[in-house]
């Protein structure tokens, strides 16, 4: 084992996960190097979101591990756990802003809270990262209510990444968003990436979209990763789910279950 | 056999339900005494709970004042400025600003409380809090607790006052008492003990409401049914708590 390779940013190990007798996880194994930018695809409802709470550490699995930077992070409790979240910057799929606080202050929560930054340089921090996720800068003394579900959206993804997080979480980042500001948001995902040398895992129904911003795909079906490979690989996967999800195909291996 | 099964299950129910409030009302003690805090949110709360529960508190207790004195002129027959006054600052004091006072802010704060911090559950805005390392004890409860139990006594402190006066009132304008009269002999029938427990319960009060606010907020899930469950047992569980601490404070403080 000379060249062992380096140390997982992230790494699930036999992850399982039930509601009640719905078995949602079911032995989920994922490896995410530092600096890699991984895309997990899968239907609605086949348990994206709660694999990343289950990293995140906002649900408990029912068993198998969660290694962040090498180190078991699966029974960790309130403060230990508290370097481990600094690591962290999460966009959720239906953005969670605060709406008791104006936009700027959702966006600048992790400075001021966090980082201690005094709220005058927050704002302004707040403000730029505002424009480069698209935002007009007079929207910052706005309500979170006010806005569009795009626009939400995209409050949240500058939330996730003002802190400059080392592990970024996208659940769904360009979903409700028009095409033209999906590609604007892909480009700021890969440039967070790139410059801050993050590592980012993207949950996307969106193929052009995890073409765009993803080193790597995992297929997640039936509870387990079917299928993990570099993006250029997908088209030619050898899955049958793969290729019937890439393509949208209604007839195949993944049943839908509705009738027809 | 299914009579016991189900006793059997309510009485477990209880227990888990106790143990539950008991573990949250721990974690939220500790975060009200363990930095980091936060004076805007508390101060946040204060205006809200001190300032604009105000006119509900004050239109309250005016008329309580009044009604006491109109009962205890009619219960008492030829009563004087002494028995009247006694009454009513006794009365007031003791019992009826604290309770009535509590009841209603309950009503007001309590479900506010339960409203906001449930919608915050089911949108995932404490998770959204979490992942930016930021305690939803510290950040949502420990503000809360905090404020209720500074500004109940406060309110309380204000509902005497206006629940006096409304007493007065009536007797000098329906009764024709001399207001001079009738207010030494409020001041010389107010009790030091009887108004320190009325403010020793307003405390209380304040912590009972902010707990329950924000202890069924915080577990509510379930969308917008389930905040609005979450508010209506805000307002019933600390109200009924709020009667049962004013009876064992009551007992502390006089039953010997
Ligand atoms: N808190 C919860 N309690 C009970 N069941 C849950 C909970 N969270 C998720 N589930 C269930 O787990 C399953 C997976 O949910 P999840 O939100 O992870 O789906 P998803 O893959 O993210 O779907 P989508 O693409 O539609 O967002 C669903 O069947 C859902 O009903
Ligand atoms: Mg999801």
């Amino acid at each position: 084992m000379t060249d062992a390779p380096s140390q997982a940013k992230i790494e699930t190990r036999d992850l399982h996960k039930a509601f009640g007798s719905k078995q949602v996880l079911r032995g989920v194994n994922l490896k995410i190097m530092p600096g890699e930018s991984l895309a997990v695809i899968g239907a609605s409802g086949t348990g994206k979101s709660v694999l990343i709470k289950n990293i995140i550490g906002l649900m408990q699995p029912d068993s198998g591990a969660v290694l962040i930077d090498g180190q078991d992070v699966t029974a960790l409790s309130g403060r230990e756990r508290e370097p481990i979240t600094r690591k962290f910057g999460m966009l959720f799929q239906g953005a969670a802003l605060f709406d008791s606080l104006p936009v700027w202050e959702n966006v600048a929560f992790g400075l001021i809270q966090v980082q201690r930054m005094a709220r005058r340089d927050a704002r302004e921090q707040a403000v730029t990262a505002m424009v480069q996720v698209g935002l007009d800068p007079d929207l910052a003394d706005r309500s979170p209510a006010e806005l569009s579900g795009g626009m939400q959206k995209r409050v949240g993804l500058a939330r996730a990444i003002a802190t400059a997080p080392e592990i970024m979480f996208f659940d769904e980042p360009t979903t409700g968003l028009d095409p033209i500001m999906g590609s604007v948001i892909d480009n700021l995902i890969i440039k967070s990436v790139r410059e801050l040398g993050a590592t980012a895992l993207s949950i996307t129904h969106d193929m052009a979209s995890a073409r765009r911003i993803a080193d790597n795909i995992a297929m997640i079906y039936d509870g387990i990763i079917v299928w993990h490979g570099p993006v250029d690989a997908i088209d030619e996967s050898g899955s049958e789910v793969v290729d019937q999800f890439i393509n949208g195909r209604s007839h195949g291996p993944i049943d839908m279950l509705v009738a027809s | 056999m299914g009579l016991l099964r189900a006793l059997g299950r309510s009485v477990i129910n209880l227990f888990a339900v106790t143990g539950r409030i008991g573990i949250f009302t721990g974690n939220a003690v500790f975060h009200c005494f363990s930095p980091p805090f936060f004076p805007r949110l508390i101060g946040q709360q204060m205006v809200e709970i001190g300032f604009y529960s105000l006119p509900v508190v004050g239109l309250t207790a005016i008329f309580t004042g009044m009604v006491l004195a109109l009962q205890s002129f009619s219960g008492f027959g030829f009563a004087g400025e002494s028995t009247i006054a006694n009454v009513v600052v006794w009365g007031i004091t003791r019992e009826l600003g604290p309770v009535l006072a509590g009841l209603m802010v309950a009503g007001r704060i309590g479900a506010a409380m339960a409203a906001e911090i449930g919608t915050m559950r089911v949108t995932e805005q404490i998770d959204a809090l979490t992942t930016l390392s930021t305690n939803p004890y510290k950040y949502l409860v420990a503000p809360r607790l905090i404020a209720a139990v500074a500004m109940m006594p406060l309110l309380v402190l204000v509902a005497d006052i206006i629940g006096v006066m409304g007493g007065f009132i009536v007797s000098i304008y329906d009764f024709g008492f001399n207001p001079m009269t009738y207010l030494r002999s409020t001041w010389d029938n107010l009790e030091f003990i009887g108004f320190i427990s009325g403010i020793v319960k307003a405390a209380v009060f304040g912590f009972l409401i902010a707990l329950m606010g924000t202890y069924h907020g915080y577990n509510s899930k379930g969308g917008s049914q389930g905040v609005g469950q979450a508010t209506t047992n805000a307002v019933v569980s600390s109200s009924i708590l709020l009667l049962l601490f004013n009876f064992i404070i009551t007992a502390i403080f006089f039953a010997t």
